[in-house]
Order: structure tokens, then C-alpha cells, then sequence
């Protein structure tokens, strides 16, 4: 194995892989910055050109943006309120706080850190776990992915703070709203009143960009002026937050290895994994005063977890030839045109190409985390031009992006409603992530609940991993309760005294 | 003064009611997934027929508590909890003149969608960026012709190196 290692690193050494890699890690910023492009159309993009490309440059290509997307998506999550993809929803909340007090290149300095230190832990935990990750990948059936998806639905009742039942009210609605479409285990398109449009479902970029994206832009522009509200200097600077990464290597670890172990379950998207780390750091933290409102472990635990999943996702990808996410499914289909077969055999007969994808995987990581950095300073000054000259761009893109979901006019219509809606929730207080997490979640949960009954009635139930994940969900629940009461007593002490 | 008690003007007074209308609105939405629902096969009935129904009692729920809430207001102001899921919207955001601001730019936005429907993105986003920064912010003309030129500089560069398209319009133009 450690000749394979040393191998892999040799192989990819070659100046034109090499390159080929960088050329990944410079489109998967690119994509990566751009609203609502992310891994998925990056790697569609370049996979025209993949073919009869040498199959080791071929593969570091798309890892490479694989590797930079989660980093680069940071930018206009932080810069904006918009999420750049998916996997980095949950790095806004604290993120945009932040630079609206001045801190852009603080928090872009934390974020690419963490992201940069997650993907490395992603590829060593990938060139560990290979040998013993096969019976880990198959003591999950659909019970206990379906329980997967209850502690992700879970997390809702910690984010939801002291309005629990708007919260849930607004994954309540998320749900339903992810019933619309063709029905997951039925031959029945639900809800769609014969719109050939509504046959796939709401698309979750668009639905994304409505919540979030709109919004921000209506109220920056209702405010008025720049998108940071203090101007010293750009903050910190990105060595404070590299700083800050360091201070939390803990937090760092921990949700690197959560992102791993949730992108190693094949269909736990990065939203959820995202979402996950969020709820969890804000659940185990005791001062939980300043999340919401700019705390930088807000943007470290999901920023760490969500470069440390590529990691997670390739083990499933790589080894039973089961994508771990969506980008993964045309990462498979690459290694389909190359004429590899992914499976148990390749780590049996092509062990080096494994590691060409590891080393691709960390270094990756490492150009991206360089790139944005050196880019950081720039970006972040973004936030102090008059906002309205920024919000035409930010539209635009915003609007294009929307638009290249299915290139209908449903695809703006929807982003319109949902940029509306999103709106009106914020003014109202009524969380919006609850909204997203239970629309992500509804397909998977109706699949696996529906998966389970049928396989084994009501027994599925009393499985020892199913009853693990339940004791999990108790205890983070139970938990926070006892965190929340354990931090009021101790406000309350001090006015006592 | 806005949100004195007894001086709320009508457009406060749609503001505060807004909670209870979109509660009622999640309420009316689940009754009416769980009634549509009911003519679905089993397979895809059962799922939306759960959750409609457990959303429906958590939305009555929620509008029995803001009419309690309405009918008794707390003698002191309920302490809240850091608020870890969403921005909060501050005080000075709930009034009528910023919701009038936020409405007026979704306006604009149903604006770059009718020049669009018309005329087609690429011709569209020019005239309305020189619009909305000439008509809406009084930007001079310069920065605001430079930036409408980036823009469609920028969208065709995307078109060309990703392949990314744009609605067209009712005119037969190209692009």
C-alpha cells in the first residue's frame, strides 16, 4: 500500500497532471463563486473535453474541482448572503454577520483554512479507511438512513432557538413542498395540475436563491450603502482567521471527521452536512450569545466539514461505485469513459490511480485554499462599494443561475416566489434553513421510510444502528435543553449575587 | 411615532398582522395538501397525508397561541433566545416605509423580467441596470454605462466559456 501511496504522488507530479489539476481548482473557483453553480456543473462543463485526455489528468481535472467548489463557494455566502452552492448555506449565518461588521477577510481567512485543513483530513481519512471501509458502508440500509435523515430533521429544534414551532412550521412546509413532483416510491406525479414544469420537483438551487439570495439583495438595497456596516480596514485580516482556525483545531477536527463520516452515507448531500455541523457546534457550545450574529466557530465547523466530505463521498464512489453525491454520479461516469470500473476490484487492481485521487483530493485542497486567500483581500473590498452598484451584478447572476436549473421560465417564476417568501419569513421571524432542511430531506425520508416498511414491516425499528441514531438524536436534543438551562442558571447567578 | 401603542397607522398595523396571515396560510396549505392527497394511490398518498396533517395542527397551534398572544399581551416582554437559525430582521426594519423600499425592489426585479419577456436577457440587462441606477439611485452616467457594458460583457463571456444560456424574448432579435 505505502508503494501505491508513493506511486500515486509520482504520477501526479507529471507537469501536464499537474496543471490539469490547477486548471480543476481555478474552474471550481469560478463555478464556485457564481451563485448557484457548483460542483455538479463544473465538472459538466470540462467533461466534454475529457475525453481522450491521458486518464490521470482527466480525473485530477475534475477532483481538482471537486476540491475548490466547497472552498470557493465561501465567497459570496460570506461577501453576500447568497450561498454559492448548497454546501455552504449554513456558513451565511454567521459568515454575513461578520462581514457586515467589517470582519469579510477574517471570516474568508477562517473559512478557507478550515476548508483547507477539513479536505486534508478528508484525504487522509480516505487513504485510511480504505481497507476497512467496506463493512462500514454496508451495515447502512435504508432504516438507518432513514434515521439519518430524522437527525438531520432533528437538528431543526436547535436552530429554531426560542420559536421552536415556527421552525418546525417552516420544515413542515419544506417538506410538503418537496412532495410536489414525481412521488419517490408511486407512479404519480403529485401537485403539478399537468405543469410538465413541476414533474421534476422544486429544484433546490432555486429554491435556495429565492430563500436566501433575494432577500439579502431587497434589504441591503432598502438599507441602503455598503454591505459592511463598519469600515476598519477589512477587519482582522485573513491571518486573524487563520488565527481563529488554529485557536479551534478541535472544533476543526470534530466536524471534519462528522463531514466525513455523513458524506461516507451515499445521498447525504453537503446541504445536510452543512446543516448538521451547524446545529451541532451551536448545540455543544456553551456560549451560544454570539451565533447568529458573527460568531467564527459558526463558519469553522461547517466550513471544515464540508471539504472534509469529498473525502466521505469518494469512499462509496470509489468503492462500490455507489456516487456519494450528485457531482460524484458524473465523476463516475468520467471514470466510465476512462474504462475503470469502480468497485471493490480497483482498490485490488488499480490501487494507484486511488491514490492519484487522493494526492489530487489534498492538493487540490491546497492550490484552492492558496488561490482564495490571495484572492480574499480583493473580493472582500467588494463590500464596501455602494451596494447598488453590486446588486445589478449580484442579480444578474443570481437570475442566470436560476435560469440554468432547466432553462424554463417556471425556473424564474419560482425563484421570484420564493424570493418572496423568503422575504416575508425573515421579516416575520419564521427561520428559513428549517424550510430548506426539510425540503431536502422530504424525498430521501419518504424513499428510505417506504424502503424500510416494505423490507421489514414495523422490525426495522429495533435494529441496533437504527436504535444508536435514535439514542444520538435523544442526546443531542436532551442536550441542548440541558446546555440551554445550564446557561440561564448561570446568567442568573451573577444578577443574583 | 411608529409602534407607539394606540398610534399604529394602517400600514403597522398590516405589519403586525402578518405573523398570524402567514400562519393561516400554512394552515390552509397542509388541509389542502391532506385533501388533495386523498386521491393519490397509497404510495404516494401516505407520506404528504402524514406530514400534511401533523403540519396542520402545529399551524392551528401556532394561530390559537397568536390570538391568545393578540387577546392577552404579556404583562412583560417574553425574553428571547439568541437566535441561531436566521438573520433577525432589527426594529428599524419592521416599519412600513422599509417594507414599501423592500416591495418597490422586488418590483424592479418583475421589471428585468418583463424587459426580458420582451426583449431577451442579454438585451434586457443593459436597459435595466442604466434604469435602476439612473432612475432608482441618481448614479452618474458613467459608472452606470460602464457597468451595464461589464454586464453584458460578462453574460456573453459566460455564455461562451460556460455554455450558460438566457431566456430570450417576445422579439425576434439575436441573442
Amino acid at each position: 500500500m505505502l508503494d501505491a501511496l508513493v506511486n500515486g504522488l509520482f504520477i501526479l507530479l507529471d507537469p501536464f497532471r499537474l496543471a490539469m489539476l490547477f486548471a480543476g481548482v481555478v474552474i471550481g473557483i469560478a463555478v464556485g463563486i457564481l451563485p448557484g453553480l457548483g460542483g455538479l456543473m463544473g465538472m459538466a462543463l470540462v467533461l466534454p473535453f475529457l475525453f481522450g485526455m491521458d486518464s490521470y489528468a482527466g480525473i485530477a481535472m475534475l477532483i481538482g474541482i471537486a476540491a475548490a467548489v466547497p472552498s470557493a463557494d465561501t465567497f459570496p455566502s460570506v461577501l453576500m448572503g447568497i450561498p454559492g452552492s448548497s454546501g455552504s448555506q449554513a456558513t451565511i449565518m454567521d459568515g454575513y454577520p461578520m462581514a457586515r461588521q467589517g470582519q469579510a477577510a477574517r471570516a474568508l481567512g477562517a473559512a478557507f483554512s478550515a476548508s483547507m485543513i477539513g479536505g486534508i483530513i478528508g484525504a487522509l481519512a480516505l487513504t485510511a479507511l480504505v481497507p476497512f471501509a467496506r463493512p462500514i458502508v454496508l451495515a447502512f440500509g435504508t432504516p438507518e438512513l432513514f434515521m439519518l435523515t430524522l437527525l438531520g430533521l432533528s437538528m431543526i429544534g436547535v436552530l429554531a432557538g426560542s420559536r421552536p414551532l415556527r421552525g418546525i412550521l417552516a420544515a413542515g412546509a419544506g417538506v410538503l413542498i418537496g412532495t410536489i413532483g414525481g412521488a419517490p416510491v408511486a407512479a404519480e406525479y403529485r401537485f403539478t395540475y399537468g405543469e410538465l414544469y413541476l414533474y421534476d420537483g422544486i429544484s433546490l438551487v432555486i429554491l435556495a436563491l429565492g430563500l436566501f439570495a433575494l432577500p439579502e439583495i431587497v434589504d441591503l438595497l432598502a438599507r441602503g450603502g455598503t454591505i459592511a456596516e463598519k469600515r476598519p480596514g477589512l477587519g482582522g485580516g485573513w491571518l486573524q482567521g487563520v488565527r481563529d482556525t488554529v485557536r479551534h483545531k478541535w472544533l476543526v477536527l470534530r466536524h471534519s471527521l462528522i463531514g466525513i463520516l455523513i458524506g461516507f452515507i451515499p445521498g447525504m448531500g453537503s446541504s445536510i452536512i452543512d446543516w448538521l455541523n451547524y446545529g451541532y457546534v451551536v448545540q455543544t457550545s456553551r456560549d451560544r450569545s454570539r451565533f447568529g450574529k458573527g460568531d467564527v466557530r459558526g463558519v469553522i465547523a461547517p466550513e471544515s466539514a464540508n471539504n472534509a466530505k469529498e473525502g466521505g463521498v469518494l469512499m462509496p464512489t470509489l468503492l462500490f461505485g455507489v456516487p456519494g453525491s450528485s457531482a460524484m454520479a458524473l465523476f463516475l461516469g468520467a471514470l466510465l469513459i476512462f474504462g475503470i470500473q469502480p468497485g471493490p476490484a480497483l482498490l485490488r487492481d488499480d490501487l494507484d490511480l486511488v491514490f492519484v485521487i487522493i494526492w489530487s483530493l489534498a492538493l487540490g485542497n491546497i492550490f484552492g485554499t492558496l488561490l482564495c486567500l490571495l484572492l480574499s483581500r480583493p473580493i472582500a473590498a467588494l463590500t464596501f462599494v455602494p451596494f447598488h452598484f453590486v446588486a445589478p451584478v449580484v442579480i444578474v447572476i443570481v437570475v442566470l443561475g436560476a435560469f440554468q436549473e432547466t432553462r424554463h421560465w417556471g425556473d424564474l417564476v419560482m425563484l421570484f416566489t420564493f424570493g418572496l417568501l423568503g422575504w416575508t419569513m425573515k421579516r416575520i421571524g419564521m427561520p428559513r434553513p428549517p424550510l430548506l432542511i426539510g425540503f431536502i430531506l422530504s424525498g430521501l425520508a419518504e424513499r428510505y421510510l417506504w424502503m424500510s416498511y416494505n423490507l421489514y414491516d414495523w422490525d426495522w425499528i429495533w435494529r441496533p444502528m437504527v436504535l444508536a441514531i435514535f439514542a444520538l438524536m435523544v442526546v443531542l436534543m436532551t442536550g441542548g435543553i440541558l446546555l440551554k438551562r445550564r446557561q440561564r442558571r448561570e446568567q442568573a447567578a451573577p444578577a443574583e449575587e | 411615532m411608529i409602534g407607539a401603542p394606540g398610534r399604529r397607522g394602517p400600514g403597522q398595523r398590516v405589519i403586525d398582522s402578518l405573523p398570524l396571515a402567514v400562519a393561516i396560510a400554512l394552515l390552509a396549505g397542509a388541509l389542502f395538501v391532506v385533501w388533495e392527497a386523498q386521491g393519490f394511490r397509497l404510495g404516494a398518498r401516505l407520506f404528504p397525508v402524514y406530514v400534511g396533517t401533523a403540519t396542520a395542527l402545529l399551524a392551528a397551534i401556532e394561530v390559537a397561541a397568536q390570538i391568545m398572544a393578540r387577546l392577552r399581551p404579556p404583562a412583560t416582554p417574553r425574553e428571547e433566545e439568541p437566535a441561531t437559525a436566521d438573520f433577525v430582521a432589527d426594529e428599524t426594519e419592521r416599519t412600513p416605509a422599509f417594507y414599501a423600499r423592500g416591495l418597490l425592489y422586488f418590483g424592479w426585479i418583475l421589471g428585468l423580467y418583463a424587459l426580458t419577456a420582451l426583449l431577451g436577457f442579454f438585451y434586457a440587462v443593459p436597459l435595466w441596470v442604466l434604469a435602476l441606477l439612473r432612475l432608482q439611485f441618481r448614479a452618474a452616467w458613467l459608472p452606470s454605462f460602464g457597468l451595464a457594458l461589464a454586464l453584458v460583457g460578462m453574460i456573453y463571456a459566460l455564455q461562451v466559456l460556460l455554455m450558460l444560456r438566457w431566456p430570450r424574448g417576445l422579439l425576434p432579435l439575436p441573442f
